[in-house]
């Protein structure tokens, strides 16, 4: 097997070899034997070899046949993998497509979050407009069916009236009163005062401004944060008169400066000392940029942090020209700008606040504008409102007139600049104001002379992420709206002039003017008896409106009352014997006899005899009255009805509303006698309604001063005609109304304008409840009245 | 406490009306006097009971009140005007400078005197005191117990937050006050929470202390004041709530008022008297220029508006003496805003 497996590969060498050694013929017949023998082997495994070769050989053919396949396949598979190359290039061209579309459909996917957003935004926007208009709606016309509804009742109760009038009078007056309730009018708009004095505001499209305004307000302000309603003065039109102030108001008579201006750039610092490097480096901006002569006052406010801090703050290109200025203690803003400012050399005084930053163009527009406007003192400028990160997010317009400043807030800085002179004049700022220590400062600014603005953005305003809680913003309107009350009073003179009368004695005499008929002795007893409680000397003055008879019977029930045994002042006893006259007729009485005796009384009070004071009246009035030097102060009174809870039937309102409704109960005030005689005043007797109020309307028409206090002093019973809702003699009270009304305004004619509203800055709004549309009504009605705008007197 | 004298006097005012006689009532109020009696108060102490009209006076019951109805100062209206009337007639009647109050069915626990008059004496500021409550069904079996902060700022933040912090049978207050403050008031709109109108005044202007310990002992019975009216008394506690809690004075209080004080150079108490004028009379006066802000501070529902030259604050408060700083005059107006 090993020569088949190893057959000769050279038989012919192999054969010559063979014939070279035939000299040895045994040997080579056996050697040729075996020689044969190996031939025949040698051919047999040639031949097996042959065939063993055929067999390679068709192994091979079949190797190659199968190579060939295999290449074809190969080729195949090379042709499907050019296939699969282009696919694959194809696919990668077709993912670059996706890529570029995904990229496009990214950027559409933002365009429209962007859109939404925006959407969204205007979608406040709207929401806001729409609840601006619903609460304008709400206020105008409050439940829109019900002024219909009123409307038709009214009309239905006029058709009864008339129906029912030839069988019962009483039946008519009733459907009378309840047409006179339908009137459809008590629903109408009270706010009268937008009418009277429009506000510019921002316009109500839907801008990019409004948006970039919206931004600011859903990220800065607390959503549940609202906007307090306006106090009383402004819901009744006080703005109309400050605008006229400020329009009025004289262009500035100083000198301008001799030299050209130079700025000192105040900075109050607190708290914010990581804005504080951005304030620094727009200075050296300034800087960098101006001619102008400046310099920088930082006054530290802050005790926590060292001057030191701040100095390394500030860039090396303006150190300088800044001083640092700090006394190691916490002064609030307002101080702490004084100080500064009281550093300052130069003329004109530059804010700055401490986080925010000035437009490098800052001073030399400033410059330009003094240069324009050489007498003005206060300018103002544009400001671009950016947040913590310094970015842009809106660019403030010029929405406000400065004559709106009253109503519209501070709309006069930043930037705020103005000379030193001006700040001299007016004092300075005023700590009592501090957090709107500059809308106080720029009001009264505006008022004194005319003030400008540069029509430039030259200030960045930062905002603060979680630093406007709604406790400060509330704060911030508070001490917005004691600006304003504090402008109305000291700037315009919006403030009682008090009569100098002589000081009440210690322990004044009283004069308790009591009117009866004799008709409720037990009431009457319980009445004087109210009256003994007082702890001041106080005289009771029963006047009796009946005959010689009802005098002895009220004699006789009160057997204590009128000898000087049991009282140092024992009561007076008089008689009103005239009974065709009215309610009024005994009160005259009583006031002749104290006229009579006007020295030995300081002040005066009444008392029906089914009512009583408190055992505070005397005492609290009084002081009311030392305290204030008013002529009268009243408090307030409960009702008592028969079978119910007390009540309080009447809110107190500005005193002068009483002109055209009566609120102070006939036993709720106290007056000074010398006050009251000097008016000659009287009841009339032809009335047997709201003679009380017929009363007052004299007084104050006489110009009295009165001071009220949110205390019940008093008490009054439910219980005769006076208080009742329908009147036995509706006719006789018509007349008494026609008649009130008539002395109503002859009062009022002799009144001034300013009364109306130094009686409406003196009213203690927050220590009542919300005045509701009734009162509103009456109150613009009482204004017309006072202010001759000839408004409808019911 | 050592010295008799140095110890204050109180006048316990306890109004009663009776609108029948019964023995349980008499009981009750027996065991009330008991009670005060039992505290041993070493400093003069008179019970000053207040019969507010009823149809038989209680003093006819004085033999059945045991020993303690010898300190009984008895005071009897003709006609029965309230308990808003009954207290403050007793007020006016209070002879000692510390008013402290009781009901004719509670009881005060032992200690209860002891431990308020300490305040009072640790702390001259102090014009009120109140102590935690036990609160026990008519059978007396406890209910539970209510103990209250006791620092200043705690008492505001309580009187905000959840409501009136005294219970009423368990003060113990500076008389002064209550006469300046004009007692408790009669509005009708207050009518069953009048207590807690006149401290929503009281914590405004004057400091409170309380004694962290139920040393009162209310006795809840379905016909009290407090259960009949239940639901007019939570309608007026929310207005006087309210208008407490606008104001945000928890914290500003115990810093400004102390801080006028200061300015004014005058106690505690007359810095609050003179916020208390200011606010509740309006009267224009001049103060010195140090206390413009601490005034300011404690008024913030008030605007303090420059007036032309005016009294002296001590001349509106009735103090002798001159202020011979210069002084501004001011009148604290309202802001106009709604309540």
């Amino acid at each position: 097997m090993t020569d088949k497996e190893n057959p000769p590969k050279d038989y012919g060498s192999y054969l010559e070899r063979l014939w070279n050694d035939r000299v040895n013929l045994p040997a080579q017949l056996s050697a040729s034997t075996n020689f044969g023998a190996k031939v025949e082997i040698l051919r047999y495994a040639l031949a097996e070899g042959e065939s063993e070769q055929a067999r390679r050989l068709a192994l091979l053919a079949e190797s190659q046949s199968e190579q060939e396949k295999l290449r074809a396949l190969l080729m195949e598979n090379e042709s499907q993998q050019e296939n699969l190359r282009a696919l694959l290039i194809e696919s990668k061209s077709g993912q670059g497509r996706l890529r570029e579309l995904l990229g496009e459909s990214e950027t559409e996917r933002l365009r429209l979050n962007a859109a939404a957003a925006q959407e969204r935004i205007i979608c406040q926007v709207a929401q806001t407009h729409a609840i601006c208009l619903e609460d304008t709606l709400t206020r105008n016309l409050r439940k829109p069916w019900l002024p219909l509804k009123d409307a038709l009742n009214r009309r239905l109760s006029c058709v009864a009236e008339r129906l029912v009038r030839p069988f019962s009078e009483y039946r008519a007056m009733r459907f009378r009163h309840s047409a006179k309730k339908r009137d459809p009018r008590r629903f109408m708009s009270l706010d009268r005062s937008t009418q009277i004095v429009p506000v510019a505001c921002a316009t109500n499209e839907f801008s990019g401004y409004a948006v970039q305004t919206q931004t600011i307000l859903k990220r800065y302000f607390p959503s549940d944060w609202r906007n307090p309603p306006a106090p009383l003065h402004m819901q009744l039109g006080s703005a109309a008169l400050v605008r006229n102030r400020l329009r009025a108001a004289p262009k500035s008579a100083s000198l301008p400066l001799d030299s050209p201006p130079a700025f000192s750039i105040v900075t109050p610092f607190y708290s914010h000392l990581d804005f504080f490097s951005d304030c620094a480096k727009s200075i050296a901006a300034v800087a960098r940029q101006t001619e102008q002569p400046f310099e920088w006052v930082v006054f530290n406010d802050d005790p926590s942090v060292a001057d030191d801090k701040l100095q390394h703050c500030i860039p090396e290109t303006v150190r300088g020209r800044t001083r640092v200025l700090s006394d190691g203690q916490n002064h609030g803003i307002s101080r702490a700008l004084h100080f500064g400012i009281s550093a300052t050399v130069n003329s004109w005084v530059v804010l700055l606040d401490c986080d925010d930053m000035l437009e490098p163009n800052a001073l030399d527009a400033l410059a330009a504008a003094i240069n324009t406007a050489p007498k003005c003192r206060y300018f103002s400028s544009l400001m671009i409102d950016i947040d913590d990160a310094g970015q842009e997010l809106r660019r403030r317009r010029e929405d406000h007139q400065f004559t709106d400043l009253f109503e519209a807030g501070m709309v006069a800085g930043h930037m705020i600049a103005f000379r030193r002179d001006l700040y001299m004049e007016l004092g300075g700022f005023d700590p009592r104001f501090s957090g709107v220590q500059d809308y106080d400062f720029v009001l009264r600014a505006a008022a004194r002379e005319q003030i400008q603005r540069i029509a430039m953005h030259l200030y960045r305003y930062r905002w603060h992420s979680n630093t406007q809680s709604v406790s400060r913003l509330d704060r911030q309107a508070h001490l917005t709206n004691a600006v304003r009350a504090a402008f109305l009073s000291e700037t315009m003179g919006l403030r009682p002039v008090r009569t100098a009368r002589p000081p009440l004695p210690e322990h004044p005499e009283i004069f308790c003017i009591m009117r009866t008929q004799g008709s409720r002795m037990e009431l009457l007893a319980a009445a004087v008896e109210s009256v003994r409680a007082q702890p001041f000397p106080t005289t009771p003055c029963i006047v009796v409106h009946g005959d010689r008879e009802t005098v002895d019977f009220v004699r006789r029930h009160l057997p204590t009352e009128f000898g000087a045994r049991n009282y140092a002042r024992p009561a007076i006893l008089l008689q009103a014997g005239e009974i065709n006259r009215r309610r009024g007729y005994p009160c005259n009485v009583a006031l002749e006899y104290l006229r009579a005796h006007a020295s030995s009384y300081d002040l005066l009070c009444f008392l029906d005899d089914d009512d009583h004071l408190l055992p505070c009246f005397a005492e609290r009035l009084t002081r009311l009255i030392r305290l204030t030097g008013a002529d009268m102060a009243y408090g307030m009174a409960n009702a008592l009805p028969k079978n119910s809870e007390p009540y309080l039937q009447h809110k107190l309102r500005p005193t002068l509303s009483l002109l055209l409704s009566n609120f102070i109960p006939f036993n709720s005030f106290l007056v000074r006698v010398d006050a009251v005689l000097e008016t000659n005043a009287a009841f009339a007797e032809d009335m047997h309604y709201l003679e009380d109020q017929d009363f007052l309307v004299q007084l104050f028409g006489s110009g009295m001063q009165t001071a009220l206090l949110t205390e019940v002093i008093s008490e009054y019973r439910l219980l005769g005609d006076g208080n009742a809702d329908f009147k036995q003699d509706p006719d006789h009270f018509r007349n008494c109304q026609r008649k009130v009304q008539q002395r109503a305004k002859v009062a009022a004619g002799r009144l001034s304008e300013s009364a109306f509203w130094i009686d409406v800055l003196a009213f203690p709004t927050q220590d009542r409840s919300a005045f509701d549309e009734v009162d509103l009504d009456l109150l613009h009605k009482t204004r017309d009245l006072l202010t001759g705008l000839g408004g409808r007197v019911e | 406490m050592d010295a008799l004298s140095e110890l204050p006097a109180i006048s316990v005012l306890l109004p009663v009306f009776f609108r029948h006689v019964s023995a349980a009532q008499t009981r009750l109020l027996r065991h009330a006097l008991e009670s005060v009696v039992d505290q041993h108060y070493e400093g003069a102490l008179e019970i000053l009971l207040v019969d507010d009209g009823s149809p038989i006076p209680v003093q006819t019951l004085s033999d059945q009140l045991g020993p303690a109805a010898e300190n009984i100062r008895w005071l009897r209206l003709s006609r029965n005007n309230g308990i808003v009337g009954a207290l403050n007639v007793g007020i006016a009647a209070a002879k000692s400078p510390l008013v402290a109050r009781m009901d004719a069915d509670d009881l005060w626990l032992d200690g209860k005197l002891h431990a308020q008059v300490s305040q009072f004496l640790e702390d001259p500021d102090l014009t009120i005191s109140a102590t935690g409550m036990l609160r026990v069904d008519t059978h007396g079996d406890e209910i539970d117990r209510h103990v209250r902060p006791g620092d200043w700022s705690g008492i505001l933040r309580f009187f905000v937050e959840k409501g009136c912090p005294f219970p009423h049978g368990s003060i113990v207050a500076d008389r002064r006050v209550y006469r300046a403050l004009g007692g408790y008031p009669y509005s009708a709109t207050v009518r069953h929470c009048e207590d807690y109108a006149l401290w929503g005044t009281w914590l405004r202007f004057f400091k409170p202390a309380m004694v962290e310990q139920a040393l009162y002992s209310y006795r809840v019975s379905g016909n009290s004041v407090s259960s009949e009216h239940a639901m007019q008394q939570s309608a007026a506690s929310q207005i006087v709530l309210r208008r407490f809690e606008r104001l945000k004075l928890e914290t500003v209080l115990p810093k400004m008022l102390p801080a006028l004080a200061d300015a004014l150079g005058a106690s505690l108490f007359e810095a609050g008297l003179l916020a208390y004028t200011a606010w509740h009379f309006r009267p224009a006066m001049a103060i010195p220029e140090a206390a413009v802000i601490p005034l300011g501070a404690v008024l913030p529902d008030r605007v303090l508006i420059k007036t032309e030259a005016a009294p002296s604050w001590r001349t509106a408060l009735e103090m002798p003496g001159e202020d011979n700083r210069i002084l501004i005059s001011v009148r604290a107006d309202s802001l106009g805003e709604a309540s």
